[in-house]
């Protein structure tokens, strides 16, 4: 619904363009100063009017990209994460500490496979064991949980 | 009185190998030779993707790691049921090829020759302190600046390798459905040019072979085993009939028969191992523990039999199996038919480049079943190499490998029979015993690999001494 | 957060294998530096890093045998064998000299799983060996995993109990990974070694000449893993880091020094990098290929 108004305001917008084309070009035919400031603040509010518009567009894609990322904190069973282990194209996710993490293109899961242990697991206590620095997580993009 | 001479290390052969010998006289009345090198790949591979095969089992040797790749390649490609297009067969066999013609050019020149040529004092290639180096200066001196250009023609050998399969050794390139270089124009001119030059080298090569041969003529009479020969087939899985090199067989006292690899069994009598079955048949998943306390054992290398003969394996085997050679049995005539092969494979690489295709590979994803057997036999630079493999759960269950130096250097079995080259070095008249060169001489004909030979897992206990006879 | 770091390989840019090994013997003719003696000897391996120094090309094998270092030692080439062969072992610990070693060093059984030599009767196992010649030389290097870090030879289940060359001798060890190992580096290390002293190395003891970027770093298929472009099976011409491939945590130069005179390797034969010069081959390498 809220898009729909977008487009709205995007086409007034556009009109609002082409009727600017039309003052310059009247502009252009008046050598009169005071039809020429007329048409200017024309021009003026039109852009200012269309500027409010553009920023108000932005804020609401903005929110809706928001409510995006918030929906998308999918849970993960064992069992759904097993899927992801990165054979034949797909994603490749890794389970720490109870959060998924994409490792698709980190340099060191070549394969979707890490010093011997396999993409789409929980490798928590690995991870413990020979990391322990969760530092070295932060950089990964998160895709969901793991259900409890 | 009796003596007995222990050479350790022989020198110039890949791996670690000693020869004791007991000599009454002159003449070698006992012979026993023991691969003194243990890593255990066989139980390293358990557990392992299948097709990590490949690659892990090129590490079992440094000089014919694409041997072991094909033989690999092969047994998976009989266990997934992938059967490879005419043209990447041919690719294949090319790379194979160069490991051949890198192998017999250092083999002669490098690990042979020095034993009967006065090279130049350059360490650590410096000669024997023999007296036995017959050579009139001039030959010494042809033959020294041909080792010279050995180095840089194996080294050819290897760049052909490396243009098709990245790098050498333990190249890529061969793998299962064939091969991954897409050829085009500019590799196969690379490589024809290659084999083109070590085509002239290898007749360079042949006549030093006769050279040394006319003047070490006793040769030919020293180092003779016994007549039984075996070849699993090499260059001959192709359509066109007169393309094939060496096909599979076995001869035995001067008959061909059909090779049966059923008939091949390991024997652990005089190895340090044991088992619940001290004979098996390759193939069959039976745990073996390294024991080197046991009585009597005195190598790391396992027994292979065919019918419960010792077979000879080599360059040798596979002219006599194919008829194109006619001499003798001896180390001279071992020596000879490895010169014959350099210069017949070069050949043979020639054709296939001819035939080749510009076409792209033909690889494929390869899903791994959950249970499959395969075996991968094929001939090559040493003689004849099998991989036996099982599959259970996706991963290795068991992995066997029976090497060419296995057969060749493999000590007496149960029964007593001396292994290939222990019975060579039995009869050998040794001139001076202070300096028992013939000894090494025959056991370096045979193109001992002693780091493939002695790949069995062992757990070990007590260490014990070696006893010398 | 951009952090600005200085690649480590700039000055070395300029140092090749051969410009340095020509530099050493300009030096050793000058006599302003010595040819210094030198033993390789094979252990638990497969002895494929001699056969790769044998292919070396800048310089050849037989340039570096006569004008770069004294060999005295080597299974595979020498002259003599048995108890002579041995005693230029034993001779060459009296002098200066550079240990090469080649292979794991195998420790079960007090190292009986591999014996090199028997010396008046009595074994010499390889783990002697390696201790006897290692405290005397000048320089030790590793040459290949299997000796840097234990490499196939120490691969589960390590049935020979093989270590790498550091963790049986108690002083510094210059490695030289690779399996093989680029007979370059080895020629190069040597080189520097003769001319200038010991390279700099880096926090594995490995010369930041040869080892100090990945091979990810300079991948000839760096633009395809950029634009998320990759192969789905071998012999295709895409990134095949979806595959398996080891680049990005190997260090090595293969990209842009290749294999065999210089004319491929292991990715542009349509294979990924298995990561054979990587401390953690083969075990923390596996699986090479999946699909």
């Amino acid at each position: 619904m809220e898009t729909y108004s977008n487009s709205e305001k995007l086409k007034e917008i556009k009109e609002k363009v082409n009727r600017n084309c039309y003052y310059r070009k009247s502009m252009r035919y008046t050598s009169c100063p005071i039809q020429i400031a007329y048409y200017e603040n024309l021009l003026y509010t039109d852009m200012m009017n269309a500027l409010k518009s553009i920023t108000e567009i932005y804020r609401h894609i903005d929110k809706e990209n928001i409510k995006i990322n918030s929906r998308q904190t999918k849970e993960f069973t064992l069992e759904e994460l097993s899927n992801y282990d990165g054979t034949m194209g797909k994603p490749a996710y890794v389970a720490v500490n109870g959060r998924v993490y994409d490792v698709s293109n980190e340099a060191t899961w070549g394969g979707a496979s890490h010093f011997g242990l396999i993409a789409g697991k929980d490798l928590t206590s690995q991870f413990n064991g020979c990391h322990g620095n969760l530092g070295i997580l932060s950089n990964l993009p998160k895709v969901g949980i793991l259900k409890p | 009185m009796s003596k007995v001479i222990t050479i350790d290390p022989i020198t110039r052969m890949s791996g670690f190998l000693e020869i004791t010998a007991k000599v009454e006289g002159n003449l070698v009345i006992d012979a026993s030779t023991s691969g003194l090198l243990f890593r255990g790949f066989e139980k390293m591979l358990r557990g392992r993707s299948p097709l990590d095969a490949i690659y892990f089992t090129e590490r079992i040797c440094g000089i014919c790691s694409t041997a072991h790749g094909m033989a690999s390649t092969l047994a998976l490609e009989d266990a997934l049921k992938v059967f490879p297009n005419e043209n990447d067969k041919y690719i294949r066999d090319i790379l194979h090829g160069f490991e051949f013609l890198q192998n017999h050019i250092r083999h002669f020149y490098l690990y042979v020759i020095p034993s009967y040529v006065k090279l130049p004092d350059i360490h650590p290639i410096s000669p024997q302190d023999s007296k036995d180096f017959r050579l009139p200066n001039h030959l010494n001196e042809r033959i020294s600046k041909n080792y010279i250009k050995a180095i840089e023609y194996s080294r050819l050998a290897h760049e052909g390798l490396a243009v098709l399969g990245g790098k050498a050794p333990h190249n890529h390139g061969i793998f299962v459905g064939g091969v991954t270089v897409n050829i085009d124009a500019y590799k196969l001119e690379k490589v024809k040019s290659i084999i083109s030059k070590i085509k002239e080298f290898s007749n360079v090569m042949l006549e030093d072979a006769y050279i040394i041969a006319k003047y070490y003529p006793d040769y030919f009479k020293k180092g003779i085993t016994y007549p039984y020969f075996m070849s699993y087939g090499v260059f001959n899985n192709y359509h066109e009939k007169e393309l094939i090199y060496a096909n599979p067989g076995v001869s035995i006292d001067g008959k061909t028969y059909e090779l049966d690899s059923n008939k091949i069994t390991e024997n652990i009598h005089y190895a340090w191992y044991i088992s619940d079955k001290n004979v098996k048949r390759p193939g069959e998943d039976i745990e073996y523990q390294v024991d080197i306390s046991k009585k009597k054992a005195y190598t790391f290398i396992k027994a292979p039999r065919y019918e419960g003969l010792p077979m000879q394996v080599g360059p040798l085997a596979r002219l006599i199996i194919n008829g194109e050679y006619k001499g003798g049995n001896g180390t001279m005539d071992r020596i000879i038919a490895r010169a014959i092969e350099t210069k017949r494979i070069a050949e043979i690489m020639e054709i296939l480049c001819q035939k080749v295709e510009i076409k792209n590979n033909n690889q494929e994803i390869y899903s791994m079943p959950d249970k499959a057997y395969g075996v991968g036999l094929i001939d090559t630079t040493r003689g004849a190499l099998g991989h036996w493999v099982s599959i259970e759960n996706k991963v290795i269950r068991n992995y066997d490998i029976i090497t060419p130096t296995m057969w060749n250097l493999s000590p007496k079995d149960e029964k007593g029979l001396y292994g290939t080259t222990e019975k060579a070095l039995v009869g050998t008249e040794v001139k001076n015993t202070e300096d028992p060169i013939e000894l090494g001489r025959i056991a370096r004909a045979f193109d001992p690999c002693v780091s493939c030979a002695t790949h069995v897992i062992v757990e070990g206990r007590e260490p014990i001494e070696i006893r010398v006879l | 957060m951009k952090q600005e770091i200085e690649c480590p390989l700039m000055p070395c840019k300029e140092s090749t294998a051969k410009l340095l090994s020509e530099e050493a013997i300009a030096l050793i003719r000058e006599g302003k530096a010595k040819k210094i003696n030198a033993m390789w000897l094979e252990v638990t391996g497969c002895s494929g890093n001699i056969i790769s120094f044998l292919n070396g090309e800048n310089p050849g094998l037989d340039y570096v045998l006569t004008q770069l270092i004294n060999l005295t030692y080597n299974n595979s080439l020498m002259g003599e064998e048995g108890e002579k062969a041995f005693q230029i072992f034993l001779d060459t610990l009296d002098t200066e000299f550079i240990l090469l070693v080649d292979g794991a060093v195998s420790t079960k059984d007090n190292g009986l799983y591999n014996i090199v030599a028997k010396h008046k009767g009595k074994n010499i196992t390889a783990l002697e060996a390696v201790k006897m010649a290692g405290e005397k030389a000048k320089y030790v290097l590793a040459v290949g995993t299997c000796a840097s870090h234990g490499g196939i030879s120490a691969a589960r289940p390590n049935p020979s109990g093989s270590k790498s060359v550091k963790d049986v001798l108690n002083r510094e060890v210059i490695r030289l990974p690779g399996c093989p190992c680029h007979p370059d580096w080895v020629t190069g290390t040597l080189a520097h070694l003769v001319a200038h002293g010991k390279p700099e190395l880096d926090s594995l003891g490995r010369p930041i000449i040869f080892y100090g970027a990945t091979i990810h770093d300079s991948c000839t298929r760096r633009g395809y893993f950029d634009k998320g472009i990759f192969a789905k099976k071998l012999g295709e011409k895409e990134c095949m880091f979806k595959l398996g491939c080891r680049g990005p945590v190997t260090r090595t130069d293969c990209p842009r020094r290749k294999w065999n005179g210089y004319v491929n390797w292991p990715v542009e034969a349509n294979t990924p990098c298995i990561g054979c010069a990587q401390a953690y081959f083969p075990d923390g390498m596996e699986p090479f290929v999946r699909y």
